[in-house]
Parts: structure tokens; C-alpha cells; sequence
């Protein structure tokens, strides 16, 4: 399935489609239409405006319960997007369907439930805690956010989460710059999961680990995937660890999507001129996979 | 056969904590670094990889670092110079490609300037001559419009520009051994490649030696003749890239190329998408465990593994191997 850049021309014919979508039994989890951000910035010695256009038409599908990596270079769009989605931003045009319903134009309660259902976990766990909490008051802080039960019962919750993720209760008292990097990123997990989400958008959330913490982030996220039936926004650089995980892989490119295929034929048969240059930076892997093959 | 360039024996690194705790970074690594040749150090975040390379360069605070044993380059003990003749290793014989481009340029210099002051610091030559040079060296890298980045400032380059210039920062005075540290993790896919085809190429052209140091076993096929693992401060094992790549011998190495995600790109299953990984953490360089440091994450374990040091063993080929149950 190739996505088309819908032409600009004919916004509400878009739209409608979106629309047409919602209600069905099929209806995907996640419906990203037509979405646009541009950012105003000021030249700094010459005072000039510009606008720079982060997002520019993004269309992109999530079906319930599965895995869409989004991957493109550095400076494509892919954290614009992923920040519009958990509401962190204002698309200046452009809807955001969940679940059929328009993310975008709710009033401030039932927006404050949908943000419970998509949680970002960060590339960098280390910064994305507040250094004086301890592990435990870190999980339990969504719980208090949404005055989720009395205090014991947060306790007990952010005890079991911590189980979840395959940290020991012991833990709990550490601060969350004691733990080392793998386990700070179980920690981020665990919190992402106190709200009881169903999309879990990971930014990078992979990268930059050892391959030995990697992989057992990845076996967690799958097992998760499995026993919560959760659906998975994957956003990398990396396709490898991409074509590992998602079942459907989303090229970005300028701020557009530029293809979004199954992840096999992707692989295979690459459509965009730039799904094809992110494949052929990836030959010392597929050599290596060779390789590997013993 | 000609001498080596570099000889490091026994070389270790102390570093004293805030708290009083000694980490032990490096704990008696051994190895030969042909002229020209190129050696990957492949380890995880904390084995002491980065430690090496400091250790290289002298670039550890006396304070509180502790560097002992010897690195003869060039014939001569680096752990002996005096600074003021180390000095003048530094940058012309030797030389270091960081990992973050970004933090290792200054910001408010023009790189092209940042390059001459490696030459100016070692050769003498006129502001004229310099320039030429300096964008002779930027051609060199694969940059083009060499004028114009000449006289740019670090923001105004791409994270791929930035590290071509720090590369030609290091090849400024043709040195006899560049230590590269990570130069591509912070960069992306395409970017990547393209920088790791050009130390490919650049190796090749100028004969210089590479010492390349990274997490990652893929970046290193086709760049460098042989590896070394290191696993908590020790090199623990040591082959060609063919050997390591293919026929992993130590448990570690094993479990490290297992963890690659590898059935990229097929329809795959919820079974399939589990990777197979090494449990548990690396150990804390402060409170290393007795015997094998890898004892407590093994998979092949005995009871020999955590009651002696599994020092100089060898595996087959005379290969270092580490290990209790592999090497003899």
C-alpha cells in the first residue's frame, strides 16, 4: 500500500474519506490525515521570519494491535509527528483520528482520556525523569496525575509494574540516575504503562543501547505487546531493528510520508526513491546477516 | 615483518570515583597494531573501550586517573614523555576522531580555522599555505564547495559534515594512527555509511593505522583486518573480523552477535520477534566480581569460572580466548 500525497487542492476530499473510515468495524486505532505543522522562526542577526514546515500532509494508518516503525533521516519529521499525537503539540492543520474520534476537536475531559491511551516513552531515559524521584514515585506520578485510587493502592500498583518490567521491588526506593541504562529504560516502560495505554509511541526508545540491553528491551516489548494487546508506534533511524519489530514500516521524508508498505514488502520491493536509499545504507547489515547466517 | 606501530602490554586504568571507589577500567590489555593496519575494539558502554583511547592519547586527569603499564608507539613509551614532548605526538602522530562532532568543535571558530591550528600547532607554514591545505583536506574528506565550508561555523554544517571535518582534523599531519571513537553513533543510516566508506577509503589511500572503536560488530565488516573484544576492562577475545564475525568462540561474543536483530524484512510472528539475549547487566568496574567477570551472564558456565582469572588462555589458531571452558 502506497500512500499518495493527497494533493493539496482537494483537502476536504481527504477528509471525508477519514471520516468514512470511522464507525467501521475495521476502523484503525490510529488515523493520521492530511497532518501539517510548520514552525515560525526568527533569523537571528536579520530579524526575518520564516516558516519552516516540519509536518507537510502526513497520512499515516495504525491498526489496532500492531507494530508501524516510522523511519526516515534525521530531520524528516518523525518527532513532529510522534509529538502531535500525545497532544504535546497544535498541528496547524490536519485531524488525528483514535479510535474514530477526533483527537484534535475534543473538549478538555475527554482529551485528558484519550492522552491516557497514547504514551510516549523518550530516546533519552535519563533526562526524561525528574532526578529526585525515586523509582517508585516515578511510576506512581501518572496514577496521581488522573487521581487514579488512594495512596496505597498507587503503591501497590507501581510495585506491580515494576514486577511488569522485570525490575525488583528493592528497586523501588533507588533514584532513577542509580539505575543503570537498561534499567531506566524498564522504568520508562513501566511508567508509559501505569495509565493502562493502548498505544505506546517509543521515540527512539531503542537506540542508543548496548545490543545486550537492546535486545532484552525488544523481548519486553514484545512479550508486553502479546499479554496487553498493545499497538506500537515505532520511531527510529534504525531499519534493521525496524524491520525486526514492526509489521508495517513507514517511510518519512521532508515532513510527508512517503510510502507505507508491510514490512516484508518494503524490503523487497521499495517504491519510494528514498525507502530505497534508506535500504541501500543497510548493505553492511545485510552482509553481515549473511554472515551471521552460520 | 615490519615493527609495529603500536605495542600496548599490560596497560591498566585506575579511575577514582567521587565516593572513594576505585573503577577498574582497563585491567591488563595487551595488543600489536601494525603500520596501516586497522583493529576494531568492539564492548558495551562501560568495558573500558573509551578508557583505551584516552590511555592512547595521555588525555587522562592525573587526578584521578591511575595509568600504568606500557604503549611503545613508534618506539617509544608514551607512559614515559613528558607532556611537553607528548605534546607533539599528539595530533600529528597520533590523533583521535571523537564521538560527538558536535561537542568536539568550537563553536564560535570557523572550522576551517579549527583545522590550521592542528597544522600551525605542529608545522611551520604561512596563514596561505595553511588554507590550501586545510581545503585540500576537506576535498580529501569528500566535501565539496570547500571554500565556503572553510569559513562556516559548526551549527551551519549537517552532523555528517561536522564529522568529516573532525576527520579531517585528525588526518590534518598525516599521522601514523588515528584512534576513532564511535564516530558514527550519532549520526543515521545513510549518514553512516557514507562516513564509514569514507574511512574505508581514507584508510586505504593514506596507509594510516585505525584503531576503531565500537558497539556495534556491523560497522566493522569490511573496515577493519582483525578485532578485539573487550568485556569489563580485558580483552577477551581477539581475531580477524572474518573469525569474530563467523565463528565467535568466547560465550560473550556469542551472545552478543546473537542479539543482533537479524530476520529483518521477512512476515514474522510474535515466536520470531523474540531476539535471543545475554541476561542480566554488565558488572559494576568498582565491585568486579572474583574470577571471570562475565561468570554471573554466562550461559556455558563451570565451577573453575568463578574461583580463577581466565588469563591468557587461547583458543584455537592461537587466538585469545578468555575463557575457562573454550581456551587452555
Amino acid at each position: 500500500m502506497v500512500h499518495e500525497r493527497p494533493g493539496r487542492d482537494s483537502p476536504t476530499d481527504d477528509l471525508r474519506s477519514c471520516r468514512s473510515l470511522a464507525g467501521a468495524p475495521t476502523v484503525p486505532l490510529l488515523q493520521v490525515c492530511g497532518l501539517s505543522q510548520s514552525y515560525v522562526q526568527v533569523h537571528p542577526i536579520s530579524g526575518k521570519t520564516f516558516s519552516v514546515q516540519a509536518l507537510d500532509g502526513v497520512d499515516l494508518t495504525v491498526r489496532r494491535g500492531s507494530t508501524v516503525a516510522l523511519v526516515g533521516q534525521s530531520g524528516s519529521g518523525k518527532s513532529t509527528l510522534a509529538r502531535c499525537l500525545i497532544g504535546a503539540e497544535k498541528p496547524s492543520s490536519g485531524e488525528i483520528l483514535f479510535d474514530g474520534k477526533d483527537f484534535l476537536e475534543l473538549s478538555r475531559a475527554e482529551h485528558a482520556s484519550i492522552c491516557k491511551k497514547i504514551q510516549l516513552i523518550f530516546q533519552d531515559s535519563a533526562s526524561a525523569f525528574n532526578p529526585r524521584f525515586t523509582a517508585a514515585e516515578i511510576v506512581e506520578e501518572p496514577l496521581q496525575i488522573h487521581r487514579l485510587g488512594c495512596r496505597a493502592e498507587q503503591r501497590e500498583r507501581g510495585l506491580f509494574l515494576m514486577e511488569q518490567v522485570g525490575l525488583q521491588r528493592e528497586w523501588s526506593e533507588k533514584l532513577a540516575l542509580e539505575l543503570s541504562g537498561g534499567q531506566r529504560q524498564r522504568l520508562a516502560i513501566a511508567r508509559a504503562l501505569a495509565l493502562q495505554p493502548e498505544v505506546l509511541i517509543l521515540d527512539e526508545a531503542l537506540s542508543g543501547s548496548d545490543l545486550s540491553i537492546q535486545a532484552q528491551i525488544v523481548n519486553l516489548l514484545v512479550e508486553l505487546q502479546d499479554r496487553h494487546s498493545l499497538t506500537y508506534l515505532l520511531v527510529t533511524h534504525d531499519l534493521a531493528l525496524a524491520g525486526h519489530l514492526a509489521d508495517e514500516i513507514a517511510v518519512m521524508c521532508h515532513g510527508r510520508i512517503v510510502e507505507q508498505a508491510r514490512t516484508s514488502d518494503l524490503f523487497t520491493n521499495p517504491k519510494h526513491a528514498e525507502s530505497r536509499s534508506l535500504l541501500a545504507a543497510l548493505p553492511v547489515v545485510q552482509t553481515e546477516f549473511a554472515l551471521l547466517s552460520l | 615483518m615490519t615493527p609495529p606501530v603500536l605495542r600496548v602490554r599490560d596497560l591498566t586504568v585506575n579511575i577514582r570515583g567521587k565516593t572513594g571507589s576505585v573503577a577498574r577500567a582497563v585491567r591488563g590489555v595487551r595488543f600489536d597494531l601494525g603500520a596501516g593496519e586497522a583493529i576494531g575494539l568492539l564492548g558495551e558502554s562501560g568495558c573500558g573501550k573509551t578508557s583505551i583511547a584516552l590511555a592512547l592519547l595521555r588525555l587522562h586527569s592525573p587526578s584521578t586517573s591511575l595509568v600504568a603499564g606500557s604503549i611503545e608507539f613508534q618506539g617509544r613509551d608514551l607512559l614515559r614523555l613528558k607532556e611537553n614532548e607528548m605534546r607533539k605526538v599528539r595530533g600529528a602522530q597520533l590523533s583521535m576522531i571523537s564521538q560527538e562532532p558536535g561537542i568536539a568543535l568550537n563553536p564560535v571558530v570557523q572550522v576551517g580555522i579549527q583545522i590550521g591550528e592542528v597544522i600551525r600547532a605542529h608545522e611551520h607554514s604561512t596563514r596561505k599555505i595553511r588554507r590550501k591545505k586545510v581545503e585540500a583536506l576537506l576535498a580529501e574528506v569528500g566535501l565539496s564547495n570547500t571554500s565556503r565550508i572553510y569559513s562556516a561555523y559548526p551549527h551551519q554544517l549537517s552532523g555528517g559534515q561536522k564529522q568529516r571535518v573532525v576527520i579531517a582534523q585528525a588526518l590534518a599531519c598525516k599521522p601514523a594512527l588515528v584512534v576513532a571513537d564511535e564516530p558514527t553513533a550519532s549520526l543515521d543510516g545513510p549518514a553512516q555509511a557514507k562516513i564509514l566508506a569514507l574511512l574505508r577509503e581514507l584508510k586505504q589511500r593514506m596507509g594510516t593505522a585505525l584503531l576503531f572503536i565500537t558497539h556495534n560488530p556491523v560497522v566493522l565488516l569490511g573496515l577493519v583486518d582483525r578485532v578485539l573484544v573487550m568485556y569489563a576492562g580485558r580483552i577477551v577475545e581477539e581475531g580477524t573480523t572474518e573469525q569474530i564475525l563467523n565463528s565467535p568462540i568466547h560465550p560473550y561474543t556469542k551472545g552478543l552477535l546473537a542479539a543482533l536483530p537479524k530476520h529483518f524484512g521477512v512476515a514474522s510472528t510474535t515466536r520470531s520477534k523474540y531476539l535471543q539475549v545475554i541476561a542480566g547487566n554488565p558488572p559494576n568496574p568498582a565491585q568486579l566480581p572474583s574470577g571471570c567477570a562475565f561468570v554471573s551472564r554466562c550461559p556455558e558456565r563451570q565451577e573453575v569460572c568463578s574461583a580463577a582469572d581466565p588469563v591468557s588462555l587461547h583458543g584455537p589458531d592461537n587466538r585469545i580466548v578468555e575463557c575457562f571452558v573454550h581456551g587452555s
